[in-house]
């Protein structure tokens, strides 16, 4: 859901599975792809508001 | 369907058996380990013109059985433990009103929510009675698919004979273990004899009521002395057990439903061993056989008792046995389901006499 | 100019919640729900004069994942036995979660009631409108037509009646001062519900009566849809038989933005 939600396209489903067998989700780390609409994360956390897991941190840097 | 094998889970069989047996009303409420029963029966039941119907709870789903049954339906309702719990105070009304009905009760471990594996720890509660008078009912107890076909069958004649709730007795296990089963031909409703106390609406005869409240003193006196001579009958005619291998058992193995089936093969176990051992499994709990026991045990001198429970058929054991033989108990609570060496061992231990597992009964 | 960064956390797993993994299904409501819950009883600093009533149903094991004291009820008695505990103790915080078919099946009579007395409690109800932990079987709140277990051609009025919107009978009793439905479905929802949860709660910390927040879950693995259409319908197909909104609001609060 995370992945679908965030408005800078930052979160994709990682290749390794996990122990429960899924893809999780993983944010793409630095790079900009502009072909695929990524911008930089504004930490606008709709990506942890939507996690069932609450699997996700967000932090502001200052 | 026609008669041919099936492969269907027990809870499944159940509902099967049902229909077939002329049930035409069910109602209940889901909990696990009998969901497969309400879920079989929300189409099958309408396949045959009954009635199904998802009750808001198990208390709403017996008083509805409790109307069905006042109307001359052969009706049933199913749960599991805690659900049998709620409906206490309905089996005690469809004593004193002498209703019959089906009460399935798949048993899972408790007490309170405990856990979905099997359990025998609703023995007293079916047994006994958890609702309140003095009123018993029939209990029936199966071992494997087939016998549930059988008495699924039995509980509901039973019923119908005496006009009594009839309790059918299963576990986690035996409600979702799939195994191939025969059922018998659909009986025939319109041949089964006439109910002249249901209520159908008085034309053309007086009016009747149903009810188990009887303010007079003497009159209530009266109906409970009814009601104890139907029980003296039921325990007279309808007491039912299986008997393997115990002509020259020298340790007699006592335990019903899924426990027995382990008991049995632990005795196959152990005969191959030379060890004279046998079961004796009662298939009703109550009337629970007390007699044929206590005739085995003048002459069988160590009397084995094996139960998912912590001393609830035990009771009945020691009622029947007293100080004729020894006793011995080995008890599985809440949801654990042991292995067949595991009673072996129990039973190697009586024999050699140092009781590793279980222990010695002082009566 | 100072380039050392310092990171400052503006969202993360609530202090209420345990870390235990939850065992809801991929795409269920309810973690978001507890996440709800649990940031609530955080902000108003409840953690350690709460004790909670979890339902029997999928959130029966929600004592693993919050931090509060919690007991078990019978299926559906959770606001009897909640209305035991705020009598007794009632400086404390007390609510209950249910499901449809702890709150609106077997515990209609309890709901009702302790609605009807006003009792300083507040309810999370989560509706998903089938039966969950035990396999898929039609709740007082299952939609017209959806299939479940117990009605394999779906349901019909006819021979299961019209799903059961309880919310709106316990907004009719005078001691009920909050009722609101909401949804868990988008992020624009779950902040809604947010909002509709702590006031909920502010009701009983006001002392005001009885409030309830229902919330729309989605339940991918009973209707048998992926996470991404079982969000979808819960906007737009359940929504139609529940709608979204403020079914009662007596207190008096003005909205918070």
């Amino acid at each position: 859901m995370c992945i679908e939600v965030c408005p800078t396209k930052n979160i994709e489903e990682d290749k390794i599975r996990n122990k429960k067998g899924y893809h999780p989700a993983r944010f793409k780390e630095g790079k900009k792809d502009q072909e695929k609409e990524q911008k930089e994360c504004t930490g606008c956390a709709q990506c942890g508001t939507v996690c069932p897991e609450i699997a996700i941190e967000v932090y502001h840097a200052e | 369907m026609p008669n041919e094998r099936m492969l269907m889970r027990g809870s499944q069989v159940v509902g099967e058996a049902a229909v077939r047996a002329g049930c035409r009303f069910y109602a209940g409420y889901p909990i696990t380990p009998q969901n497969e029963l309400p879920e079989y029966l929300a189409s099958r039941m309408f396949e045959v013109g009954g009635t199904f119907i998802q009750g808001e709870s198990e208390l709403a789903s017996i008083n509805m059985t409790l109307g069905a049954a006042a109307s001359g339906v052969r009706t049933m309702t199913s749960s599991a433990s805690q659900g049998i719990s709620l409906k206490q105070e309905a089996i005690s009304f469809m004593c004193g009103q002498e209703l019959p009905v089906v009460i399935v009760n798949m048993m899972r471990g408790g007490p309170g929510l405990g856990n979905i594996g099997p359990s025998g720890g609703d023995y007293f509660q079916a047994t006994r009675g958890g609702g309140n008078g003095d009123y018993r009912t029939p209990v029936l107890a199966g071992a494997n698919c087939q016998e549930l076909v059988d008495i699924t069958f039995l509980a509901f004649d039973i019923a119908d004979k005496y006009r009594t709730p009839v309790i059918l007795l299963g576990d986690g296990l035996i409600g979702q273990v799939a195994e191939p089963v025969v059922f018998p031909d659909f009986i025939n409703i319109e041949k089964l004899p006439k109910k002249d106390w249901k209520l159908d609406g008085c034309l053309g005869r007086e009016a009747r009521a149903i009810h188990s409240q009887i303010l007079d003193a003497q009159a209530l006196y009266d109906h409970n002395m009814h009601l104890k001579k139907k029980y003296d009958l039921i325990t007279a005619n309808e007491q039912r057990w299986e008997e393997i291998s115990t002509e020259d058992a020298e340790v007699v193995v006592v335990a019903y439903g899924t426990p027995a089936r382990l008991a049995e093969s632990a005795i196959e176990e152990l005969r191959s061993e030379g060890m004279p051992v046998g079961l004796f499994r009662p298939i009703t709990l109550w009337p629970y056989p007390l007699k044929p026991l206590r005739e085995l045990s003048k002459r069988v001198k160590k009397i084995a008792v094996f139960e998912f429970s912590l001393g609830q058929m035990l009771e009945d054991v020691i009622l029947s046995v007293g100080e004729r033989a020894e006793i011995f108990f080995y008890g599985v609570p809440g949801g654990v389901i042991t292995t067949p060496d595991d009673v072996a061992q129990f039973l190697r231990s009586i024999n050699k006499g140092d009781a590793k597992i279980g222990l010695r009964i002082e009566v | 100019m100072n380039t050392e960064l310092t990171f400052r956390k503006v969202f993360g797993r609530p202090e209420t919640l345990t870390d235990a993994v939850t065992h809801y299904c991929p795409g269920c409501g309810h973690s978001i729900a507890h996440r709800l819950v649990a940031e609530c009883i955080d902000e108003f600093g409840l953690r350690e004069k709460t004790i909670a009533v979890p339902p029997v149903g999928c959130a029966v094991l929600a004592y693993d994942y919050f931090k509060v004291d919690m007991i078990e009820a019978p299926h559906g008695r959770g606001l009897a036995v909640a209305t035991g505990i705020k009598r007794v103790q009632p400086d404390k915080f007390v609510f209950t979660y249910q499901g449809d078919g702890d709150l609106a099946a077997i515990g209609t009579a309890e709901t009702i009631h302790a609605a009807n007395r006003g009792e300083k409690l507040t309810t999370i109800y989560i509706n998903n409108g089938i039966y969950g932990m035990t396999g898929g079987q039609m709740a007082p709140t299952t939609l017209i037509g959806m299939k479940a277990t117990t009605a394999p051609m779906g349901r019909d009025p006819r021979l299961h009646g019209y799903p059961l919107d309880i919310s709106r009978m316990i907004a009719l009793c005078e001691g009920v001062v909050y009722v609101e439905r909401c949804s868990l479905a988008s992020v624009k929802h779950i902040k809604q519900a947010k909002k509709a949860i702590r006031k909920a709660f502010q009701c009983q910390l006001d002392e005001l009566g009885y409030a309830l927040v229902e919330l729309l879950s989605p339940c991918p693995t009973n209707w048998k849809m992926s996470s991404r259409d079982a969000w979808d319908w819960t906007n737009t197909e359940m929504t139609k038989t529940y709608p979204l909104g403020v079914l009662k609001d007596t207190t008096g609060y003005e909205a918070k933005k």
